[in-house]
């Protein structure tokens, strides 16, 4: 696949999560808390794409979800990619991994990157520590990331092209 | 996108985290596109996501139902108290145009006197767990709202407009860590300035009640309106629920418990109100 045809396959990808996660997952709220699908497919596409496609698709997918929010823009753009590109690095390191290894990342990666995104909101005088409960917000987007790995991990392993499937997925 | 596939990762990172920090510098406002683009996103997606939660209401009720069920049954009791309250009020108001006068008086809004308002539905909720303390309405600029317009309820103030596009408008609630407002004790005529500490704590006067000032708990509070309050005078804001007294800053502490039930809106309105320069 051609390196635009991969950039348009995941602008499609990357549009589509942000409506599903302000139409669907913004109203399906367990326990209080709005799960964070941008912040599944960003890891997920570390692990399925390498650590340079999960810092970039980290930054677009944190990047457009700070748009409609009122934090300072950039913010999940930074946490997202840094952790994305984390994720992308222990894919390569680890080079074999299960369909439970792989869940357990894209769990951790995205609760990881949630309490980034709240660490440098702190940083950076956005309160963010203060306008939510920290702990129950990273139990649940890891649950939920948890749940969704597999198809965000299919999701991601599409918009990169048969020749790039990682072994995450 | 993959241009150099695996080729330099790290400068990809460097590149991306430098792009970030200066999205983070320059923000929405520094460049005209970006905020421009900002408020296109929020005019689509707040459509969006009314027309999804519309459709996903069933679900969503029979998940909460599933997954919340102890605030299900706290929220039963307490709708029940509510309708024997409701009925209680009911006999005792015999009289149906009493009822309907007292109706009026609440839609009239009389503490906000001849400043106009303009009446706004509430959004279907925040967009993430970091945004509990700002609601979106469906009215923006092309109705007259500017940033940092009061916006109130019948039962008093709920906050101020955080941002606007044209046919949206963020509010940030009371309740939010960064609300700040000049208050009145109207009990002592105390000046003093009350902020937001998030949505699990009550709203706080912290400076400008000395300790030998008499605060009896249930006293009302208002904004003060100074000149060039960022608010009107008068507006309600709650009434003392505790006083602490603080000697190391010689001062005491009221905590208030807001009139307005920040929970339970559907619909504000924005006073039409700049604060005068």
């Amino acid at each position: 696949m051609t390196p635009s045809a991969i950039a348009a396959r995941w602008a499609v990808v990357l549009a589509s999560v942000l409506v599903m996660q302000i139409g669907v997952a913004s109203q399906v709220r367990p326990l209080g808390i709005v799960p964070d699908l941008m912040v599944v497919i960003s890891v997920c596409a570390g692990l399925a794409g390498g650590s340079q496609r999960g810092a970039v698709v980290g930054f677009w997918a944190g990047f457009l979800y700070d748009l409609p929010r009122d934090h300072p823009l950039g913010l999940s753009a930074l946490a997202y990619c840094l952790i994305a590109f984390a994720a992308g690095m222990l894919q390569e390191v680890v080079l074999q991994t299960g369909r439970a290894v792989s869940t357990v990342l894209v769990a951790v990666g995205s609760a990881a990157a949630v309490l980034l995104f709240a660490a440098l909101g702190e940083m950076f005088g956005a309160h963010t520590i203060e306008r939510t409960n920290l702990v129950l917000l990273l139990v649940v987007v890891a649950l939920v990331a948890a749940l969704m790995s597999r198809i965000g991990l299919r999701l991601a392993s599409w918009a990169d092209g048969p020749e790039s499937r990682s072994m995450a997925e | 996108m993959a241009g150099s596939h695996r080729r330099h990762p790290r400068v990809t990172l460097i590149i991306a985290i430098l792009a970030s920090f200066t999205l983070l510098t320059v923000g929405g406002e520094g460049v005209p596109v970006l905020g421009s683009v900002r408020s296109l996103v929020i005019d689509v997606l707040t459509p969006v996501q009314n027309v999804v939660s519309s459709a996903t209401k069933p679900i969503r009720s029979w998940w909460g139902g599933a997954t919340d069920y102890d605030s299900v049954v706290a929220e039963n009791r307490e709708l029940r108290e509510q309708v024997e309250r409701l009925e209680a009020k009911q006999a005792r108001n015999a009289n149906a145009s009493a009822e309907l006068e007292e109706l009026q008086r609440q839609l009239n809004l009389p503490f906000v006197g001849t400043i106009p308002t303009v009446t706004a539905q509430l959004a279907a909720g925040p967009f993430s767990s970091f945004d509990n303390t700002t609601v979106r309405i469906n009215k923006g600029s092309a109705a007259g709202i500017k940033v940092d317009m009061p916006v109130v309820t019948s039962d008093g103030l709920v906050g101020k407009i955080l941002s606007v596009t044209p046919k949206h408008a963020v509010v940030r609630l009371i309740n939010d860590y960064d609300f700040f407002v000049g208050v009145k004790l109207t009990d002592s005529g105390n000046l003093a300035v009350g902020h937001g500490r998030g949505p699990n704590a009550s709203f706080l006067i912290e400076e400008g009640v000395e300790l030998n000032s008499e605060v009896t708990k249930g006293a009302p509070i208002v904004t003060s309106g100074l000149e060039r309050a960022a608010f009107p005078k008068d507006l309600p804001i709650g009434q003392v629920k505790q006083v602490t007294r603080s000697s190391f800053a010689q001062t005491q502490e009221v905590e208030v418990e807001l009139y307005a039930n920040l929970e339970s809106m559907n619909a504000v309105d924005v006073l039409l109100w700049e604060r005068p320069k």
